[in-house]
């Protein structure tokens, strides 16, 4: 399902969620679309939604572990996926680097709560909010809060790594895609 | 609209902690306040009790614990919608399905559904018709509920997919 919400609405929702928005400078990119969350975004992919459970909910690649329903999971496992799938290797800082993308992985004491990706050619995240909007926010902390918790592992791979992964490809398609529907559906996003 | 009589017995009624053979029309409730807060406010303990009363000596009446029945489901419904929505709000930003199934609204939901096989029944009922028009995600409480998976191994985490199997299952068993 998709929705086409106006900024105020999506704001109302949202300020209250992750008190950090306030006073942060952010942007919507896409509609609110139940379709895919911010593990899939960070992915690179908008047609599922990922989690490592066992259950017909979620898609997890096949060739990894899967845990049963009501377990936590730990931030190892996104990095497993990442690592071996999509090229990424941990790195230590969220600074923005030309030539590198990087994804960060948030945390709480139950494990991995969220991921983000950074900006391709200049600094800034990208996060999909539950099956909330995806946004653009200058800083991982503008989205701490008591459900996410903070970013706690950060990843990179270079340019070319992601254009052997198809993740580049993909990145721009939906960053037109999301463009067109700015245009076409013309959504208030003031 | 009804004239004092009724009224008065609709209120006689309500003293006993009986309920009228059929619910108070709209005219009652609209012209009573007072028997309109009776019917609407807390009516699931007294619809409750007069469930178990009819239990206890089932050769009274049974349509007024048909009625009563009717009435429960009614309420049962209201108090789905409210946690529902209380929960769709409040989680909506949540990536973390663990994190989403330890909301307090989702396991009321679940309360509810564990105080009787007809409540399971129809708190089934109610997430299909949910599922149909709103962004709510009931697939894991359906496949736990129902102890059912009619998803396609190849829609495994696609949302519509997964939303239309499992209106497809409820059609089947003559749920929606």
């Amino acid at each position: 399902m998709i929705l086409f919400r106006s900024a105020a609405e999506a704001r109302s929702q949202l300020h209250p969620a992750f008190p950090n928005l306030s006073n942060a400078r952010w942007s919507i990119r896409s509609p609110f679309d139940t379709g895919y969350q911010c593990i899939a975004w960070a992915a690179c992919r908008t047609d599922r939604v990922w989690w490592p459970w066992d259950h017909p909910n979620f898609y997890w690649p096949p060739e990894f572990g899967r845990h049963p329903v009501n377990s936590a999971v730990p931030v190892e496992d996104f990095v497993q996926v990442f690592e071996q799938k999509f090229g990424y290797r941990t790195c230590t800082s969220a600074d923005f680097e030309f030539g590198y993308q990087k994804v960060a992985i948030y945390s709480d004491a139950l494990g991995a709560t969220h991921m983000a990706r950074q900006r391709l050619l200049s600094p800034g995240w990208l996060s999909k909010l539950g099956i909330q909007e995806d946004i653009v926010h200058g800083e991982l902390d503008d989205i701490n809060c008591v459900t996410y918790g903070s970013a706690s592992h950060y990843m990179k791979r270079s340019w070319w790594t992601a254009l052997c992964k198809l993740c580049l490809f993909r990145g721009v398609w939906e960053s037109i895609k999301f463009g067109l529907y700015r245009t076409v559906v013309r959504w208030d996003l003031k | 609209m009804l004239d004092a009589q009724q009224i008065a017995e609709i209120r006689e009624m309500k003293e006993g902690w009986l309920v009228p053979h059929l619910a108070p029309t709209r005219a009652a409730l609209d012209c009573d306040e007072e028997i309109r807060e009776w019917w609407i406010d807390d009516e699931s303990p007294r619809f409750i009790i007069l469930i178990a009363k009819h239990h206890e000596h089932p050769e009274q009446d049974p349509q007024v614990a048909s009625t009563a029945l009717v009435a429960a489901t009614a309420a049962l419904e209201q108090r789905f919608r409210e946690q529902a929505e209380k929960w769709g709000r409040e989680t909506a930003h949540m990536s973390s399905p663990l994190q989403k199934m330890m909301h307090p609204s989702y396991q009321a939901i679940l309360g509810m559904s564990a105080e009787s096989p007809q409540n399971k029944r129809e708190i089934i009922r109610f997430m299909l018709k949910d599922l149909k028009t709103s962004y709510r995600e009931w697939s894991l409480a359906l496949s736990y509920l129902t102890q059912q998976n009619p998803i396609h191994p190849k829609d495994y985490g696609k949302t519509d997919k997964i939303i239309a199997a499992w209106i497809n299952w409820g059609e089947g068993q003559g749920l929606v």
